[in-house]
């Protein structure tokens, strides 16, 4: 009971970043392969997983009859129903135990006359009060032994003395052991576990070797019967689990084995406490018992492990989930060739396991698939298709596991074809089409045609991932391997965040080009391209906007027109000169900088997009470097005010970025140094500085420049005056060009 | 003759000194019964310190009989103190029932499980130098229990190496011979509760002075050391359809504008209301129990007339809670223990 306590807690942890939500664990790690899909359903709660427990629906929730009910099912020889031996068993009081009584299971035994099993029930209901530990309320010991359990104790013995019937004889030993328990009489567990037979184990010997494990001092001991308990008894593994000391070498455990059974169990339970390699373990546990499902499940764990080592870094970029989280730590260095390094490491490994597998040569379909994926790994991608041809042929369409070899299938098409060639084939269509909400799976098949240079479908898949309006959240997080530094903001989570930063115009092109709806598309092309073709103009808008970090001002407008004007009020109200409040980003960036008294009266006025923006910044430079332009001065001093609004402490940054934060990492976008710095704005001051005749205008120039040195070595009064008043001095200084 | 004369005055004068006994030195003290806070609310804190109080009685848990589990504790209060200047008296309430049900050997474990529950809490919760000389165990003993308790309480003296002092009502004060003497180094004399609140209607349970009166006259000094201990407390006993429902031990200013009186101690609901967890009907009835300042100096009035104080006797006011004490000013409970020396 305790532990479920400790496993709560543990649960509860990777949940524990109250000041929001930054992706680890679960959330990150890449798996393929369905535990739910391979026989060894008895084992949820335990597949590989970087929560303490995995999150696994409970042997009730899976309609699995328990081990007690079956055994009572067995004792009325199939005549009773499980639903009445439920309600007997659990839910009616021992009072009520008489040959009236309507539930059929109490009518069965009466009828047998078997007035042993009934007094058994009874007296196991007697024995319910003592069925957990009291804690002392004097608080001197933990727990608290209560007086009339050693009468119990001894009234449990005396019945299993006088039964007739061995399973109930059992039974009866059981009930004693279980008081024992929790009653603190851990020398009586040990004794009467002693004057049980374990000749042909039931269910009820493992329930009795669940306690004697407990109560066991000698570690080594302690670890044998606790790989029996958990290898036999479904309904005791979670409560015995975490009585097994790691520390003990296996061989100590292994000297209590008497069978190779045993042997097995004890090698396939020491399998499943590593976080490390397991295959030493797992080639043990088949050689000694090749057709137990506990090889399966713990060949799963291997593999699920495997995945999570190669794939959660090689497509997400994160460590393997079960890395410890520091993303508090700004200083942590990120390196993919770190990552690199590992992952070719750990496909090697994938290699040993697969060689294995081959060695064995186990005719089991599960085994086959295994195999399959682990081809994958280990990017033996022809290989691998051979055996999922194979497998086709012998499992059934609604075989579970039919679905997983269609998605190994076609990772391996994808990943196999040649760098700058690589499609997505009709095969792998169709089978995306059928996966659709395996977001991990798109996600891969993305991944593997953004190495291979085929960014544009790449993105096309990644839009279909973090779809908002499936009502899924974020699907898949990820980062770029340009990522230098650590942070909470280090990872992407929809594909215009990740288009934004790391595709070029070229490849923003390409992309548009293809979201576009044609007639001949076909249901897979239908459903790839609905989002970007729903967000075109977004599309446009950004191509524009990586115009505009390119300074190719003519490329962006071209682009920016092609924006659809609903598209401007959606994301840009805020630029209407109308609008009122204190929003900052309502004001012309040519005449207004922010928290700076407005000083330019003569201004343009014009309704402020994208489009307009840029098409008056190429009207003012082209004015400006006219030189027949009377005011050249005036013209480049508002394009400088156009290119310095721009930057990051500008009223109009979103004509270069489209969030902005004093946290924003490496990978920048390639303007990054003009975004901080305002280069071009400072340069177009100096030529405003250059092209005027007044002295004061010329000041202020080369102040907005922040020539500062310059200013005071040709103006020292007015650097000293600007120093002064600043900004409160720009309308004086300004309007001197008159 | 002129010798006989003046000793027959000595002895009026010293007789009539006789009719009022002052302490001479009154340890003031207050009881603290909650379970459930940390530290002492605002108020509380505030009058120990105004009235000068160095002497807390605190109640650390309570005991019962369990058929499982044998004699166990329940109510336990976790205290954190760190005043050094308060002396504090752990005590513990124990049911009745406990000493009807145990043998010599239960209460030899019981003896040594209260004294090591203490002697934790005070070394968990309070600051080191805190002190701590006494136990108070506080039991309505019966004729039936009494040969237990008294086992109990020398055997917790031995254990403990403390003074221990216990709780005595009035009725075992009274019927000493049949009720025994707690073999103890003192007791405190509860005068409150003298009535079952549920059984007297005219009068006031917690503090009646005339049923006082009834138990103070006519009775030889103890035999062992007296302190006292007061109420200046109040409560309200909640009657629906004349069914008693409730007692409620606040709010009572905000429930008295919603009542009509109807006698000396009972109102009459007037208007439906809500307080705490009791809806409160129109025609319901209230029986109002107040220890008024008046009923108090009468309390002592007849203590001091009717009990042989030692020079130094502890006077202990139930009980230390905000909520009872906002009804009194720190002189009030200044007065009620300078009353004891006048």
């Amino acid at each position: 009971m305790k532990k479920l306590i400790v496993f709560i807690l543990l649960l509860a942890n990777s949940f524990s970043f109250a000041c929001g939500f930054y992706p680890y664990g679960e959330d990150i790690r890449m798996r393929f392969l369905d535990s739910n899909h391979f026989n060894c359903q008895s084992f949820d709660g335990f597949h590989y997983s970087a929560n303490y427990y995995y999150d696994a629906a409970s042997l009730t929730e899976q309609m699995v009859i328990q081990p007690n009910d079956k055994l009572w099912f067995e004792y009325c020889n199939g005549k009773v129903t499980i639903d009445a031996i439920i309600e007997a068993v659990y839910k009616i009081p021992s009072q009520s135990f008489n040959q009236k009584n309507g539930n059929k299971m109490i009518q069965f035994l009466y009828q047998q006359k078997d007035l042993e099993a009934i007094n058994y029930l009874k007296f196991a209901k007697s024995c319910e009060i003592a069925n957990m530990f009291y804690s002392d309320p004097w608080e001197r010991t933990e727990t608290v032994e209560i007086k009339i359990i050693r009468n119990k104790v001894k009234d449990a013995l005396k019945f299993a003395e006088k039964t007739k019937n061995e399973e109930l004889k059992l039974r009866y030993k059981f009930l004693a052991i279980r008081l024992a328990f929790y009653g603190g009489l851990e020398q009586d567990v040990i004794a009467i576990y002693n004057t049980i037979s374990n000749k042909n184990p039931n269910s009820i010997n493992y329930w009795c070797m669940h306690f004697r494990a407990i109560v066991e001092q000698d570690k080594s001991l302690q670890n044998f019967f606790t790989s029996q308990v958990f290898a036999n008894a479904t309904d005791k593994r979670f409560p015995i689990y975490s009585f097994y000391d790691k520390e003990i070498p296996i061989n100590d455990v292994l000297k209590h084995a008497k069978t190779k059974v045993e042997k097995a169990n004890v090698y396939a339970f020491a399998a499943t406490k590593k976080y490390d390699k397991s295959l030493n373990y797992i080639k043990k546990a088949f050689e000694l018992n090749p057709k137990s499902d506990f090889n399966i499940f713990i060949l799963l764990r291997e593999i699920n492990k495997i995945e999570d080592w190669v794939f959660t870094p090689y497509y997400t970029n994160f460590n393997p989930s079960i890395s410890g989280n520091d993303y508090w730590n700004e200083e942590r260095i990120f390196s993919y060739k770190a990552l690199q390094k590992r992952i070719n490491n750990d496909r090697k490994y994938a290699n040993e396991v697969l060689n294995f597998l081959n060695f064995i040569n186990l005719n089991n379909v599960q085994i086959e698939v295994c195999k399959a994926q682990l081809s994958f790994i280990t990017q033996k991608y022809n290989s691998s298709l051979k055996i999922v041809n194979s497998l086709e042929k012998k499992l059934s369409l609604n075989d579970s596991l039919f679905n997983d070899i269609q998605i190994i299938k076609a990772l391996n098409l994808t990943a196999r074809q040649s760098k700058n060639k690589a499609l997505i084939t009709n095969e792998v269509q169709s089978v995306l089409l059928k996966n659709k909400k395996n977001k991990k799976f798109l996600f891969a098949i993305a991944r593997e045609l953004e190495y291979l240079g085929n960014t544009t479908d790449a993105a096309f898949l990644f839009s279909k991932i973090n779809d908002s309006n499936d009502g899924y959240g974020y699907g898949m997080v990820w980062k770029s391997r340009k990522h230098k530094r650590g942070s909470y903001r280090d990872y992407f989570y929809d594909y215009f965040g990740y288009v934004d930063i790391l595709y070029s115009p070229k490849q923003l092109e390409d992309i548009i080009n293809k979201a576009r709806v044609a007639k001949n598309d076909s249901e897979f092309d239908k459903w790839l391209k609905t989002r970007m073709v729903s967000e075109k103009s977004g599309l446009y808008d950004l191509l524009g906007t990586k115009y505009i970090r390119q300074n190719n001002l003519y490329k962006a407008l071209e682009s920016f027109k092609k924006v659809d004007e609903k598209y401007w009020n959606d994301y840009y109200s805020n630029w209407n000169i109308n609008s009122n409040g204190s929003n900052s980003f309502d004001k012309n960036p040519f005449f207004a900088f922010k928290h700076t008294p407005d000083f330019i009266t003569n201004k343009e006025t014009f309704y402020v997009t994208k489009v307009s923006y840029t098409q008056k910044l190429i009207e003012y430079l082209n004015k400006a470097n006219n030189s027949k332009e009377k005011n050249r001065d005036y013209y480049y001093f508002i394009a400088a005010n156009g290119y310095k609004n721009m930057t990051i402490n500008g009223n109009s940054w979103m004509m270069r970025r489209y969030s902005v934060s004093s946290y924003d990492l490496e990978p920048f976008p390639e303007d990054e140094a003009e975004f901080q710095n305002g280069f071009l704005a400072k340069k177009y001051y100096r030529l405003a500085y250059k092209h005027s005749k007044a002295k004061k205008f010329k000041a202020l120039c080369l102040w907005l420049a922040e020539d500062y040195k310059k200013l005071k070595r040709v103006q020292e009064d007015e650097y000293y005056y600007l120093s002064d008043k600043n900004c409160y001095a720009f309308e004086e200084y300004f309007n001197s060009r008159k | 003759m002129k010798k006989m004369l003046f000793l027959g005055l000595l002895s009026v004068f010293l007789f009539s000194c006789k009719n009022e006994n002052k302490i001479e030195n009154v340890e003031r003290a207050f009881y603290y019964w909650k379970a459930s806070d940390w530290r002492l609310e605002q108020k509380s804190d505030s009058i120990l310190k105004s009235t000068e109080t160095k002497k807390l009685y605190i109640k650390f848990f309570e005991v019962e009989h369990n058929e499982l589990m044998g004699n166990i504790p329940f109510s336990k209060n976790r205290m954190r103190i760190y005043d050094t200047i308060i002396e504090i008296i752990p005590t513990v309430f124990i049911k009745n029932e406990v000493f009807l049900k145990s043998s010599f050997k239960e209460l030899d474990l019981l003896a040594d499980n209260i004294n090591f529950l203490i002697n934790k809490y005070k070394s968990e919760d309070f600051d080191k130098g805190v002190k701590v000389k006494e136990f108070q165990m506080d039991c309505d003993w019966t004729i039936k229990s009494k040969d237990n308790y008294f086992y109990f309480l020398k055997k917790l003296k031995s254990i403990s190496s403390k003074k221990i002092s216990c709780t005595l009502r009035l009725y075992p004060y009274k019927y000493r011979d049949k009720m025994g003497i707690p073999p103890v180094d003192k007791v405190t004399l509860m005068c409150y509760n003298l009535l079952n609140p549920l059984e007297s209607p005219k009068q006031n349970s917690i503090l009646d002075v005339e049923e006082l009166s009834k138990y103070l006259s006519g009775v030889s000094k103890y035999p062992l050391h007296i302190d006292i201990a007061l109420p200046i407390y109040s409560w309200m006993q909640l009657y629906q359809n004349n069914k008693f429902q409730n007692v409620m031990y606040s709010n009572h200013e905000y429930l008295i504008k919603n009542m009509k009186k109807i006698d000396e101690l009972w109102y009459e609901v007037t208007e439906d209301v809500q307080v705490e967890d009791n809806y409160i009907r129109i025609g319901d009835k209230i029986k109002y129990e107040q220890v008024t300042r008046e009923t108090i100096e009468k309390a002592i009035t007849l203590l001091k007339k009717n009990i042989d104080f030692d020079s130094t006797t502890t006077v202990t006011l139930f009980h230390l809670d905000d909520a009872p004490l906002q009804k009194y000013t720190n002189e009030e409970i200044n007065s009620i223990y300078t009353s004891f020396s006048k």
